[in-house]
């Protein structure tokens, strides 16, 4: 640089307080998002060469390709290439973790929809059109779509896993009673609106570069080069922003950015892939859909004495990441209970539909469920509120803290968030006013129900606990920081952004968090399991901290400064008495020939687990919350609405309070949609028949409830020391809405006084209430068949 | 070549390819890619663009639409709006600024979608202060309405619906995109379309006649072209299952099928009057038909889809015919210069499959007025509120006097390969005393007027269920209101 850029004098800006980390900036892409200049991947600016690539999908679940008659995709109009999975020049298989998702079909067919080959032409209309015009013969057998078949063929993606507390065999016998209980928990599409979308460029010495709606740019990475037989060194992948992730761009978008890959570099063109709605519904995964089961003893007060727990996840056709789905299912058996003595079992069964994945609370939500059902359940044999039930078997400390992982539970939170809100959404009051007006509707049933979340925090794959950042200050004092987390719509890009701010005392217009690129952070990891802001965040603040220490050292040596006096803030650098813009000490360490460039690194302290002994300190802290739901059921139809629902939730000190209460509305609305109107149906020959916004119905405006009233915990620092002692938000939340669940049992054992426990397979549709209703004569607790 | 205006442009486009989406075109061709592809279904609003239209009194009047399931030839003569425009003199427009203000975007890529339906809404709203309990539940409906189309996976709405509070007593007066309103009015009305008319088979292009004769002509020279009004249906044939629709003609055009009147015994609805309008001109009538309109998909759906496309599809999940099986109405149908007049009930012949023979065409629909002591029931059970299907729709007509059945229809939707009515169980009641003997017995009667189907959307015992459950409701209901006129009339 010969000409330093000449600095304006600005004014402080007004409101500079809140600039600070702890305040409700809006999301830094809102003007953008407003606007519509927000660019996600098929808004990029092509050149006119671009070609579209789509791909060819299998017309059976389970069957064996005798013959594939591709001349007539070949020959449309418009196509330029047509590949197979013999094209692919590198590996073949883009499994995260273990092998078993091919990028195209070898000769077996796994699942209904299962990409066969990829399509290249002129453009998108002509890519579809010709994906359809291949010539398949099969050789078909019958798929596995249920537990049943999974289990008499013993077809499994992993094996099984086993935690186990205490004398739990013996105490369940001589427990004084018993309860027995099967759940059927349904699965879920992400319907993130922005569908799967790679766009891909040629780049020198085969290499290439891939804008990617991704939440783990490095995964893709990887398997880009490793499809492509490069180095990792000679690809770039590139993620500005997603339109909504929720999990289903953890693995799942890998497939289209490796696809787009190939045919960029075999073609030497700019290569976009983006699926149309429909497709994406059919090809990528989904949440797991569980059956759970217990058998449990008690005591005739309901306080719990042990716990035989099975969870049987249905994983689709590879493993995928079901692993470490269906362990955090088990981790999160007990929610917020203390198990005295208890075996939890998890199974990963094989089944031919797509396979399922990452999917906000990754397990987490089916194990929770299975347990909030006990505590209904119990309250119900004994005669006694499910609140209080749930407050005598919360984790209380000394001998009932140990979780069924053997990690003792410390969190004051727990207890807290339970009582407060049981106060504040006026609990008792309401039960016995709910009670009055059971008795005298007759047609509208009217249910109430709280219940807790206590959801662990960290990557539960030890090393995934990681961060890196790059921080860059110009010489004009504006800052550019880059980070290893994706933005999907969390504001996790602002937190950074607040954080980084806060630390050198600087406006946000200062500091730009860029897109995340895997040649400015490397070997980063997915932004899931609600960790963006936690490790990046840390990670982004240590970058920050070297670059204010080389200036205090700079200051030290130039004006004899001393360290623990000089102080960045309002936009100034300020020491005794002294005072200089934060940008005229940048230039001036510029000048100097001091760095302005550092990276920043975090590691989760403390965590561990070890699988052969299923014990250990997984998480390195819980975040915990509480939800009361109020819901009025029509016993003519089982059709249902939410009336209200109180909410408090515990993020440690907040960064920004209005995006933590985003994350809490909006995941709560998404478990709304999963426990009532989101059915996920496939057919006897294990197509997805739900495959559109038409048949598939995510929570619409009028699902809102008309009161919602989201608080905060308040005066709660994580204990824990993570960045700024925030906590964890976005996957917590989506649990909070067990509780409608839970309270549309309520309300339909009110039809007997509350004397029976209703059996309510989710998503709880009109049709599953009304068939619950039905049989409160017969007493429920049946497993009811899956839908036709 | 068509014209209208695209924001401050004028466009002239060539009509020959018909099957073009206005979101393609805005996407594709023009690079405004602040719609949103989410769906291509209409399912999920985040292609809501405004389009506005110069209305017979000569107000301009802006209606949200899904721009992925519109036809650029339906175009003509309109004024699209879309979300790169709002920005004035580089400020944030109100809409967009209660939207940031409240946090109403996380991901983003619904946000201009509803940032397009807050528009709507707000535009076609009076500002009004939120004060009372009965006001704020009155535009927490509007709203709500108005938004039923757009779906957003990520805020849970709450940030969406405390925007639009806080729009809502403010002026729209000030608003800078309405200020050149008459000039916009004035170049909106000085466009004079023109577009080649259909003469053979193989004619290929988007037509769009303005009066009956024109389109009788068309339709009887090219047989094999299909006919377009909101094209909510339709349009899925190109965007989900790829196929061609080379020969469109357009209905929305022709001011004899935008007719909307009370007769001397039926009120007359033509083939292209939207669902919408429909909405309020049948709550004085029918307030339950009504009511279940504002449940008929979304509200952009409404905007476009007409009552005689609902009909027409002869789709067996369709909401409107249910209604209209009950309430005994006609349709009218045309060919060339003959006109017919059928019973809605003679119109269906199978699954998807009408009377409806080459070149005829739906001309208007005639529902009968209201009698004395008639009684209108209707209801729609679906897992979702707001732009479902049904897995039922139930519709009910009856006249009682003195507990004695003097007319009764009874209309279902998803019973049956197409909608139909309840022949048995109606005769069961017909001329009988209504009690709850004869109100249980219906639920045989039932059983055998309807063999439904188990879907994704319900089982056939469900269906079987809440239809019954339904029914002896509408029978119970209208007893105790019979027994209260009574009572009124002692």
């Amino acid at each position: 640089m010969r000409k330093m850029p000449k600095l304006q004098s600005k004014q402080q800006p007004s409101d500079y307080k809140q600039q600070h980390a702890g305040h409700n900036l809006h999301h830094e892409s809102a003007v953008l998002h407003v606007t519509g200049k927000a660019r996600y991947v098929d808004d990029l600016l092509t050149p006119a060469n671009v070609l579209h690539a789509y791909v060819g999908m299998a017309e059976q679940a389970r069957a064996t390709i005798t013959h594939m008659n591709l001349q007539p995709v070949r020959q449309m109009v418009g196509v330029v290439d047509v590949i197979t999975i013999a094209d692919v020049p590198g590996h073949t298989d883009i499994g995260p973790v273990f092998p078993g998702d091919p990028i195209l079909a070898p000769d077996q067919v796994q699942f209904y929809g299962q990409p066969l080959f990829a399509v290249l032409a002129n453009s998108y209309h002509t890519a579809r059109c010709a994906a359809q015009l291949a010539q398949v013969e099969y050789v078909s057998q019958q798929p596995i779509l249920d537990e049943t078949s999974a289990r008499a063929q013993q077809a499994t993606v992993r094996p099984p896993h086993t935690m186990q507390r205490g004398e739990w065999t013996s105490a369940l016998k001589q427990a004084p009673q018993r309860l027995q209980i099967e759940q059927c928990i349904g699965g879920q599409e992400h319907f993130y609106l922005e569908g799967q979308a790679a766009l891909a460029y040629p780049a020198e010495q085969g290499g290439v570069t891939v804008y990617s709606s991704t939440q783990h740019p490095t995964e893709v990475q990887k398997l880009v080069a490793e499809v492509l037989g490069l180095a990792m060194h000679r690809v770039i992948v590139d993620t500005r922003r997603m339109g909504g992730g929720f999990g289903g761009k953890e693995t799942q978008a890998a497939q289209w950015a490796c696809l787009a890959a190939v045919l960029a570099v075999r073609n030497q063109r700019p290569v976009k892939l983006r699926l149309a709605r429909r497709d994406d519904m059919v090809l990528t995964g989904k949440r797991h859909p569980f059956i759970n089961r217990a058998d449990i003893g008690f005591n005739d007060q309901g306080e719990l004495q042990a716990l035989k727990l099975e969870f049987n996840g249905l994983c689709g056709c590879s493993p995928d990441l079901s692993d470490a789905i269906v362990d955090r299912a088990m981790f999160h058996a007990d929610n917020a209970y203390f198990l005295p003595a208890v075996q939890i079992t998890g199974h990963r069964w094989l089944t031919h539909t797509t396979s399922n994945t990452a999917y906000r609370g990754f397990g987490g939500p089916q194990g929770m469920i299975l347990i909030e059902q006990v505590m209904d359940d119990i309250a119900r044999r004994v005669g006694r509120d499910p609140l209080n039930i749930r407050l005598d078997n919360l984790y209380s400390g000394n001998d009932r803290s140990l979780t069924p992982y053997h990690q003792a539970v410390s969190e004051p939170a727990l207890e807290r968030v339970i009582r407060e809100l049981a106060d504040t959404s006026d609990y008792w009051t309401r039960r016995d006013e709910i009670g009055n007006w059971n008795r005298q509707s007759k047609r509208y049933k009217r249910g109430l129900a709280l219940t807790p979340v206590k959801f662990g925090i960290s990557f539960t794959v030890q090393h995934l606990n990681q961060a890196g950042a790059l921080l860059h200050v110009y010489i004009d004092g504006s800052i550019q920081i880059n980070h290893g987390g994706t933005e999907m719509g969390q504001g996790l890009h602002t937190k950074v952004a607040q954080i980084v701010a806060a630390e050198l005392g600087v406006e946000m217009e200062t500091v730009e968090v860029t897109s995340t690129r895997t040649d400015k952070v490397p070997n980063t990891s997915p932004t899931a399991a609600s960790s963006g802001t936690d490790i990046n965040g840390q990670a982004a603040r240590n970058a920050a901290l070297t670059i204010k220490s080389r200036l205090i050292d700079f200051l030290q040596q130039q004006h004899q400064a001393k360290a623990e006096d000089v102080v960045f803030a309002n936009q100034q650098v300020n020491w005794n008495g002294h005072s200089m813009s934060f940008a005229e000490l940048c230039q001036a360490a510029y000048m100097a020939r001091i760095s302005l460039s550092a990276t920043g690194y975090y590691r989760t302290p403390k965590i561990h687990y070890d699988r052969s002994s299923a014990a250990g300190q997984p998480f390195f802290y819980y975040a915990c919350g509480a939800a009361v739901s109020e819901v009025e059921v029509d016993t003519l139809t089982g059709m249902h609405h939410l009336r209200r629902v109180d909410i408090l939730h515990d993020v440690g000190n907040s960064i920004n309070p209005a995006l933590d209460q985003g994350q809490i509305e909006g995941g709560f609305i998404q478990g709304l949609g999963w426990l009532t109107t989101e059915e996920l149906v496939w057919g006897n020959e294990g197509r997805l028949q739900t495959d559109s916004g038409a048949s598939y119905k995510i929570p619409a405006i009028g699902d809102t409830p008309t009161q919602f009233n989201v608080q905060l915990l308040t005066d709660s620092p994580n204990q824990a020391k993570t960045v700024f002692r925030s906590k964890a938000v976005g996957e917590p939340p989506f649990m909070l809405a067990i509780s409608v669940w839970s309270a549309l049992r309520d309300a339909i054992s009110s039809l007997d006084d509350y004397r029976t426990n209703p059996s309510l397979d989710t998503p709880a549709t009109p049709e599953r209430v009304l068939w619950a209703l039905q049989s409160m004569d017969n007493h429920g607790n049946t497993c009811a068949k899956a839908s036709e | 070549m068509i014209e209208f205006m695209l924001n401050q442009e004028l466009i002239q486009w060539d009509a020959t390819v018909s099957d073009l989406t206005l979101l393609q075109w805005l996407r594709e061709e023009r690079q405004l890619t602040g719609s949103k592809e989410g769906c291509a279904a209409g399912d999920c609003g985040a292609c809501t663009v405004l389009v506005g239209q110069v209305e017979e009194e000569g107000q301009l009047k802006y209606r949200s639409i899904n721009a992925c399931i519109c036809f650029m030839g339906s175009l003509a003569g309109h004024h699209v709006l879309t979300v790169e425009s709002l920005q004035q003199e580089g400020n944030l427009h109100p809409v967009q600024q209660a939207l940031v203000d409240h946090h109403g975007s996380q991901c983003g890529f619904c946000t201009p979608g509803f940032v397009m339906s807050l528009l709507g809404w707000w535009w076609n709203t009076e500002p009004q202060q939120l004060d009372s309990e009965v006001n704020f539940a009155n535009h927490r409906h509007e709203v709500e309405q108005a938004l039923s189309g757009n779906l957003c996976r990520c805020t849970g709405y709450q940030p969406i619906l405390l925007a639009a509070d806080s729009l809502a007593p403010r002026s729209r007066a000030d608003d800078l995109l309405l200020v050149d309103k008459e000039k916009l009015i004035a170049r909106l009305t000085a466009i004079n379309n023109s577009n080649a008319q259909p003469t053979t088979s193989t004619w290929q292009g988007f037509y769009s006649p303005t009066n009956v004769a024109d389109l009788s002509l068309a339709y009887t020279a090219c047989p094999e072209a299909r006919l377009v009004a909101g094209a909510t249906d339709l349009s899925l044939e190109l965007t989900q299952k790829l196929q061609p629709l080379p020969s469109l003609i357009n209905l929305k055009q022709i001011t004899e099928l935008n007719q909307l009147q009370q007769q001397e015994r039926h009120l007359v609805i033509g083939a292209a009057v939207s669902l919408l309008q429909m909405e309020s001109f049948l709550r004085p009538y029918y307030p339950a038909f009504a009511d279940i309109l504002t449940w008929l998909g979304s509200r952009q759906i409404r905007h476009q889809g007409t009552m005689a496309g609902n009909i027409a599809s002869a789709s067996p999940i369709a909401d409107t015919p249910p209604a209209l099986l009950a309430l005994d109405s006609q349709v009218v149908l045309q060919r060339g210069s003959q006109q017919r007049t059928i019973a809605l009930s003679d119109f269906y012949l199978g699954y998807r499959q009408t009377v409806l023979r080459p070149a005829e065409f739906i001309h208007s629909i005639l529902i009968p007025l209201p009698v004395a002591r008639q009684q209108f029931f209707m209801a729609k059970v679906s897992k979702r509120k707001e732009d479902d299907i049904s897995a039922v729709c139930l519709a009910l007509s009856i006249v009682l006097q003195s507990g004695v059945v003097q007319q009764v229809a009874i209309g279902a939707g998803g019973l049956a390969a197409t909608p139909a009515r309840a022949r048995t169980t109606e005769s069961l009641l017909q001329g009988q005393t209504l009690d709850h003997n004869l109100i249980n017995a219906c639920g045989n009667t039932l059983a055998k007027d309807f063999q439904p189907i188990s879907d994704f959307r319900a089982s056939a015992a469900y269906r079987r269920q809440v239809t019954q459950n339904l029914l002896q409701d509408f029978l119970q209901k209208a007893l105790s209101h019979d027994a209260l006129t009574q009572e009124g009339a002692a």
